[in-house]
């Protein structure tokens, strides 16, 4: 404690007036091995004159009595000190690398040391981030936390991520982690398209504007102890970003960092293909087909497509191994970043550049962000101290549609085995325009590509200012207001397509619709805190935080749409004979709250720490609208209060109980009437009101509860870090054990009630699991170092209820056939639906006369979407100027729904669909069942007809696409060069730095996956995961990078 | 510095932002502006209109269509081939029955609260009348359905129970009988173009009312004939007045988006391929010379069939051989007129002037009602033949072929049976799920051929399934009943099962 009421003192910026000065010298070494170190900055603190240690680590410099000095230099911690009246100096700095005394930023930007802290909190800084140059922060912090699950959705450009810490808590909730920049929850909402199945779009969530050059750090709060204080929204833990200002110099005066990087992109993992048969069905030639259930390659020259003008094309009968691979381009992301910070003793200041251009490998499509950030502080005076950020960014995505409906590699998906991709390309001629396309089940992908468009342009500014008074040294009040205000505009067109009616294509035809609208979002926060810190003894010390926060969210969508376009390719809300149809929705939820937080500390070994909030919400019902939360969390450096071996160098044991209370979604209380619209479940044939000038409404199908209350998750949590052999080697061990209860969840109820939903405050889930973070240096020269970081995450997931008499509750989004569920009893999301019916030993029964297979009238559950553990390896090697880190991220169990299989099958492109040649056979590891019900092992009754077996009975089966989603990704490829010092003497910067880098450069998926990466998702980064629906295939990324420091 | 005073300062800043925030009406932004919580009656009457035509024109009216042997599966396209495998399942109509219950139901149950106790008694009267038609619906489809329970979701009513079939039948005549009563055709307060049945004629409610109840009544003359005896005696006693020529109860829609006639829009949305003729009613229509084929069935276009009438053999367009050359338009589609391609604009109907003809000659074939079958039926037969645009001159040209007469004669069966027939006839794609059901009444048009594609054996179906969605949320569902088990009234096992 001492130590921090000396930064607090020196913190308080009292530069002390010179009267004399006089020269110090002074020598900089490494404090573990004591080799010198050279280019280490030595300033005296509150001035700008500085020196630099030679390449002795000796340096010289002139000061004033009383005057403070810092030293700092590049991956060694910053140390202060007085010369008091030494003339030499012997500074031994501390290296970075296995600092565990840092400070941690936890909630409402409050900063504590690591050691203090009773519960699990992780910190990425800005280096470890930005080393594989993704344009993600969350894509970017992928296998290196322990008890979090990161996962990109898809490979289209600016695709959205989902981040869960320790599984998911909230049945119908939201499950993602709240993102704090700077203070300030900014939102992160992904705002899809399409009905999840159809058209469906990833337009990105809001949390991957950031950009990761701009972080200083990433601090994870993993449970509810640790984002106490944020209430609310922080039950599913915090993502804490602190961006990067002018103070972060650590003594310098002025910095210019350059860094571009440019990454190209592939696809990668392309489905696997059967080359032995070609279009059409039953064996036989049918020209327009999407089949390849045709006759046997030949290797002959044959005419394919239609007959136009009289003419035919012909190509060589032969399966196109790389068909679909070439259809894809070489995606390239060109990233480039500049920012220069600068500070004195009052003020500072730090402004950057960053723009990131992305062409996707999905021909056409690209994506482009760019943003400028400004942040600057300013000292008043003694007492009062300001700073404010500001960041523009603005992002636009000319994106593609994926799943099924107009989407492109849907269409892809289906094209038959010997039909070049690349032969299609020119959509304009005459045999593959939409009247002269081969296929009459299909439309051609490049027609969509360069016809129908998706668009989201972003323009968003987050904000925040803060202006703090120190009274006297020990308190320190301070308001922070912050905003984040977003407006994206989307507009979709689906192009209207004309086709001869009586052409084969005639069914294609298509009226046009266009789609414009804008999404806004604004989040207002503001914090007003006051912390006083006294020392109650020379043993113990006591802080005391009082808080009070606003919080406020408006969210305003706006679309117009025509459904029928009047001229073709002419795109305005007012080509249509039918007026647009307007739809608006508003939202608006306010919340305030207060808080404290009390630590004591005793000795600086043993720390306490009590969290108290009771907020105050709109969403909730007047009278019981209030709602309290205690936590308390306690650690005990053991290493410090008693005299260990030699070989335990950091011990600390720490626990925590927390409680976290969540309020409503906006307007759960009342029964409201919708304006009348109805339908049948197929697109675009339903009725909405007004019908031919009629207005009307209609009952919603949801009843209202005036009755209810917050949902409050329970935390326990027990941990050891431990350092041996000088810390060469640290452990910090987890276990958590979540209880989410009273969740206020949405349950059907039956139809004949009225309604169809009714919210209510029912369930329980828990989540139990363990975090293993192990960190290591095996070899530690000054020369060459190795360093092994490994991450273990085990979560055990369970629904434990739901409401009184329901055992399962479908969660909305999935699809019937395989629904996903929370089921009681079962880890949450199994899938659910009817598979085959199947002996006790799980063998398929089939048909004793026809030999194919039955179904099972029961759905059953099938699979859960849960992983077991997930492990991540990180390796990083020095060796003088040269660094290689490379990052293994791994997955075991859980299953996934593969719709890229469940289509394969059916038009017989799947490898699996060679099986005794198309021949009849005997379904593998079938039964049969005789009248007695006794299950025979099926060695005679063959399925006649391999095309109907794949087709009309694996295919539609939804329970035979559940995939192991297991794998392990070469998640991260890291290769960098600092250039020598000698070499840049006569160059105007003082560090260059050129390397190579890649992001899942490998994929290793157990056999039967030969379809897609486990991680994609077509429906976003909602509850509702593990479903591949035709999505866009994710990326391998690899490219070359530079970084210049000025 | 002063401790003092800056304790005050804290003090003072805190509380100027607590209290400005804990003004009362700061949190008080939780009501919806995107839904209105309370609407007037007017405003809910013509959705609960549209939906329940929306249903039976659409879903309802296509395995209607089906069942009925109006309509078969095309053989490019297969979104219906479950209908004609007679294999649908506990989800096919899950959808449907959601629709009905929290759509039209609920929101005519709201009218009849709301307007109780607001006094707006005919509005009362029109939704009493439209919830025992729609509940007819619903029980006829389904059998046993939720009925004096249901609808009592905002009561916390959230799993009602199951009423036998028998029991809805009496709570209908009650809901009819009480909606009747409420009819003041002499007050000024009644609906307008809110209404989009008759556009506020409390007359012609009087007699959709009473022809409903007729329907209702007839229903049961196999399963307990007294009880129809009885009540339909009493309807003619009391002199009831039925539905008139041009008294059609019908939704009207329109070529625009989102306002078209609901069968239109799927099948402009999904494609024109899957539902074509059936051959047991375009075979009908075509050996009896009946003009209106026209305007039921739209002409095959493509050869070998182009410009003549062609019908699949019901359930057989699956089997049909698919050379390259096979297309829909090959064969007939559902007309203009009744929603087909091209018939955005056609009504709805709910319950066409000819049927009104059709029951009332059925109760007075059976000596329940007064007047002349003969007459009655002819009249119907006309009513239809004018709706469809054809005149006395075409009607009377029709009626004289032998067998179409009706048998002045004959016993209550041969009467009843040619009825029925011109009936089925006269609801060709426009009230289908009506024809279907009365067939399983009476076994009449007895010319249906079991699906050549059915799963079920020689056996036809006879009921929807109870859907998915009941199942899962309602512990008083009865068990699942297979599609071959009949409801209640259906008794008569002539030509079926």
């Amino acid at each position: 404690m001492r130590k921090t009421v000396l930064l607090c003192v020196v913190a308080m910026c009292i530069a002390a007036q010179s009267f004399a000065q006089r020269s110090v010298t002074g020598k900089v070494t490494d404090s573990k091995n004591g080799t010198p170190i050279s280019g280490a900055s030595i300033v005296i603190k509150g001035s700008k004159t500085g020196t630099q240690s030679d390449a002795g680590g000796n340096f010289s410099i002139s000061i004033s009595n009383n005057a403070a000095l810092i030293i700092s230099a590049i991956n060694y911690k910053t140390q202060e000190l007085l010369p008091g009246n030494n003339v030499s100096l012997d500074v031994k700095l501390a290296e970075q690398a296995t600092e565990l005394t840092a400070v941690v930023v936890t909630a409402n930007s409050i900063k504590r040391e690591a050691r203090s802290i009773g519960y699990a909190a992780t910190t990425i800084n800005n280096a470890e981030l930005t080393r594989g140059k993704d344009r993600s922060v969350l894509n970017s912090l992928q296998g290196k936390v322990a008890g979090v699950q990161i996962t990109s959705s898809s490979g289209g450009v600016g695709s959205s991520t989902r981040i869960v810490f320790r599984g998911g808590t909230s049945i119908t909730g939201n499950n993602q982690a709240l993102i704090v920049v700077d203070g300030i929850p900014i939102d992160n909402t992904e705002n899809g398209t399409g009905d999840n199945l159809n058209n469906q779009v990833d337009a990105g969530n809001r949390g991957n504007d950031i950009n990761p050059e701009d972080v200083e750090s990433v601090t994870l709060l993993k449970g509810p102890a640790a984002a106490a204080l944020y209430g609310t929204r922080a039950a599913n833990g915090a993502l804490i970003i602190t961006t990067k200002s002018g103070k972060s110099l650590r003594g310098k005066k002025s910095e210019v960092i350059v860094s571009s990087s440019y990454n190209l992109e592939s696809i990668l993992r392309i489905p696997e293909y059967q080359n032995a048969y070609g279009q059409g069905g039953q064996k036989a030639p049918d020209s327009r087909e999407n089949f390849s259930w045709g006759p046997k390659f030949d290797g002959t020259l044959k005419p394919w497509g239609q007959v136009v003008d009289g003419e035919q094309r012909v190509k060589p009968y032969v399966g196109l191994k790389n068909n679909v691979k070439d259809f894809f381009n070489v995606g390239g992301t060109f990233t480039n970043n500049l920012s220069f910070a600068q500070s004195n003793d009052k003020n500072s200041f730090f402004v950057s550049f960053n723009n990131v251009d992305q062409k996707g490998i999905m021909p056409g499509t690209q994506y482009n962000r760019t943003s400028v950030k400004l942040t600057g502080t300013a000292d008043i005076s003694d007492k009062v101290y300001t700073s404010a950020t500001i960041n523009y960014i603005r992002s636009k995505g000319d994106l593609s549609v994926q799943g099924q409906g107009a989407s492109p590699y849907d269409q892809i998906l289906q094209t038959p085995r010997d039909i070049s991709l690349l032969e299609l390309r020119d959509y304009k001629n005459k045999f593959n325009d939409l009247n002269g396309f081969y296929g009459a089940y299909t439309v051609n992908p490049w027609y969509y590509l360069g016809e129908d468009s998706y668009t989201s342009t972003v323009d968003r500014v987050l904000g925040n200012a803060q202006v703090g008074y120190k009274p006297v040294k020990w308190i320190d009040i301070s308001l922070r207001v912050g905003t984040d205000v977003s407006g994206d505009k989307r507009i979709q067109i689906i192009s209207k397509r004309i086709i001869d009616q009586a052409g084969q294509n005639g069914a294609n035809q298509f009226p046009g619709t266009y789609s414009e609208g804008t999404i806004n979002v604004r989040e207002f926060t503001s914090d007003l805190v006051a912390t006083g810190k006294r020392k109650l003894s020379d043993n113990l010390s006591l802080s005391v935080l009082l808080g009070h926060n606003i919080r406020q969210r408006t969210f305003e969508t706006n679309f117009g749409t025509i459904n029928s376009l009047t001229i073709p390719g002419f795109y305005n809300l007012a080509n249509s004979a039918q007026p647009p149809v307007a739809a608006n929705i508003r939202t608006l939820r306010r919340l305030y709250g207060v808080y404290s937080d009390v630590n004591l500390a005793w000795k600086n070994y043993l720390f306490l720490g009590l969290t108290a909030r009771n907020d105050w919400s709109s969403t909730l019902p007047k009278g019981g609208n209030n709602f309290f939360y205690p936590s308390v969390n306690a650690s005990f450096v053991f290493t410090d209060a008693f005299k260990l071996p030699d070989v335990i160098s950091f011990g600390k044991l720490k626990a925590s109980a927390a409680q976290v209370g969540n309020d409503a979604n906006v307007y759960l209380l009342e029964s409201v009437f919708n304006t009348g619209t109805t339908t049948d479940g197929f697109q675009n044939s339903q009725i909405n009101f007004p019908l031919n000038g009629i207005a009307g409404f209609s009952q919603a199908n949801a009843i209202g509860n005036p009755s209810l209350k917050p949902e409050i998750t329970t935390s326990y949590e027990f941990g050891l870090e431990f350092g041996l052999f000088k810390n060469r080697f640290n452990t910090e061990i987890t276990y958590y054990n979540n209880r989410s209860k009273n969740q206020i969840i949405t349950v059907p109820i039956a139809p004949t009630s009225g309604y169809t939903t009714q919210t209510l405050n029912a369930g329980l889930v828990t989540n139990k699991g363990v975090e293993l973070l192990l960190k290591g240096m095996p070899v530690s020269k000054r020369n060459f170092s190795w360093e092994i970081t490994g991450t273990f995450t085990k979560n055990t997931n369970e629904v434990v209820e739901l409401f009184p008499g329901t055992e399962r509750l479908a969660l909305p989004g999935g699809f019937t056939g395989a629904a996903l569920v929370a089921q009681v009893g079962q880890p949450y999301g199994s899938f659910y639906g009817a598979s085959f019916l199947r002996d006790p030993q799980g063998r398929v029964v089939v048909d004793g006369t026809t030999g194919y297979p039955i179904t099972d009238p029961q759905s059953k559950i099938h699979g859960n979407v849960q992983p077991d553990f997930l492990v991540g390896l990180n390796n990083a090697f020095s060796y003088k100027a040269f660094s290689l880190s490379f990052l293994f991220d791994a997955r075991k169990g859980g299953v996934f729904y593969s719709r890229t299989q469940a289509l394969q099958e059916f038009v017989g492109t799947d490898p699996r669909t060679l099986l005794n040649d198309r021949e009849a056979f005997i379904v593998p590891n079938s039964v049969i069942q005789d009248a007695n019900g006794k299950f025979t092992e099926n060695t005679t009754v063959k399925v006649q007809n391999a095309e109907q077996y794949w087709t009309t009975f694996s295919s539609p089966n939804a329970m035979e696409h559940l995939i192991d989603a297991s794998f392990i990704k070469l998640r991260e490829v890291a290769f960098n060069y600092r250039l020598p010092k000698t070499w840049l003497k006569k160059m105007p910067f003082s560090s260059a730095t050129v390397g190579l880098s890649g992001r899942n450069l490998f994929l290793w998926t157990p056999k039967e996956n030969t379809y897609s990466d486990p991680e994609a998702n077509s429906f976003g980064t909602g509850n509702v995961q593990g479903y591949e629906y035709g999505t866009i295939p994710s990326l391998r990324n690899y490219g070359v990078n530079v970084r210049i420091v000025f | 510095m002063k401790r003092i005073k800056f304790y005050k300062l804290i003090i003072a800043i805190t509380g100027l932002l607590v209290f400005a925030s804990c003004k009362k009406d700061y949190l008080d932004v939780n009501t919806d502006p995107n839904n209105p919580v309370k609407v007037s009656i007017d405003l809910v009457l013509p959705t609960a209109q549209a939906f329940t035509a929306y249903n039976m024109g659409n879903p309802y009216q296509i395995i209607g269509g089906f069942w009925g042997q109006y309509w078969t599966q095309g053989p490019t396209g297969s979104q219906f081939t479950a209908y004609d495998q007679y294999t649908i399942t506990s989800s096919t109509f899950d959808r449907q029955w959601i629709n009905m219950y929290s759509g039209p139901l609920n929101d005519l149950r709201y009218i009849v609260e709301q307007g109780t106790a607001g006094g707006q008694k005919n509005y009362v009267a029109v939704a009493k009348i439209m919830q025992a038609y729609v509940f007819q619906i619903m029980t006829d489809l389904h059998g046993d359905i939720p009925f004096s329970d249901a609808l009592k979701g905002g009561d916390g009513v959230i799993a009602p129970k199951f009423d036998s079939q028998k029991d809805v039948y009496e709570g209908l005549i009650k809901l009819v009988n009480d909606g009747l009563a409420l009819i003041d055709e002499t007050s000024t307060a009644h609906p307008g173009a809110d209404d989009l049945f008759f556009g506020g004629d409390m007359e012609k409610w009087a007699r959709f009312g009473n022809t409903v109840k007729l329907r209702i009544y007839l229903r049961q003359a196999y399963v307990q004939p007294p009880v129809a005896e009885n009540g339909i005696k009493a309807m003619y006693t009391a002199n009831a007045k039925f539905l008139n020529e041009g008294d059609d109860a019908e939704v009207q829609f329109s070529n625009t988006t989102f306002n078209e006639h609901p069968l239109y829009a799927f099948i402009h949305s999904l494609g024109e391929f899957n539902i074509l003729a059936s051959r047991t009613a375009l075979d009908y229509l075509i050996n009896n010379n009946d003009p209106r084929v026209d305007e039921f069935y739209l002409r095959a276009t493509a050869a070998p069939n182009a410009g003549n009438h062609f019908g699949i053999v019901q359930g057989n367009g699956r089997n049909l051989p698919n050379p390259a050359t096979l297309n829909d338009r090959q064969f007939s589609k559902p007309g203009p007129a009744v929603g087909g391609p091209g018939g955005g604009a056609s009504p709805v109907v709910l319950m066409s002037a000819a049927e009104s003809y059709f029951l009332q000659a059925e109760a007075v074939a059976r000596g329940w009602g007064t007047g002349n079958a003969k007459q009655l039926y002819e009249n119907g037969v006309k009513i239809s033949f004018h709706r469809w645009g054809f005149t006395d001159a075409d009607f009377n040209t029709y009626i004289a072929q032998p067998a179409v007469q009706f048998p002045v004669a004959g016993t209550v069966d041969n009467m009843v049976k040619v009825i029925i027939f011109q009936k089925w006839v006269s609801m060709c794609g426009t009230e289908n799920a009506e024809a279907w059901t009365e067939w399983r009444r009476t076994g009449y048009p007895d010319i249906f051929t079991v699906s050549l594609t059915s799963n079920i054996g020689a056996r036809f179906p006879v009921r929807l399934l109870y859907p998915d969605s009941e199942v899962s949320a309602n512990p008083n569902t009865p068990t699942q009943k297979p599609v071959t088990e009949k409801v209640w009234w259906d008794v008569n096992t002539t030509g079926q099962n």
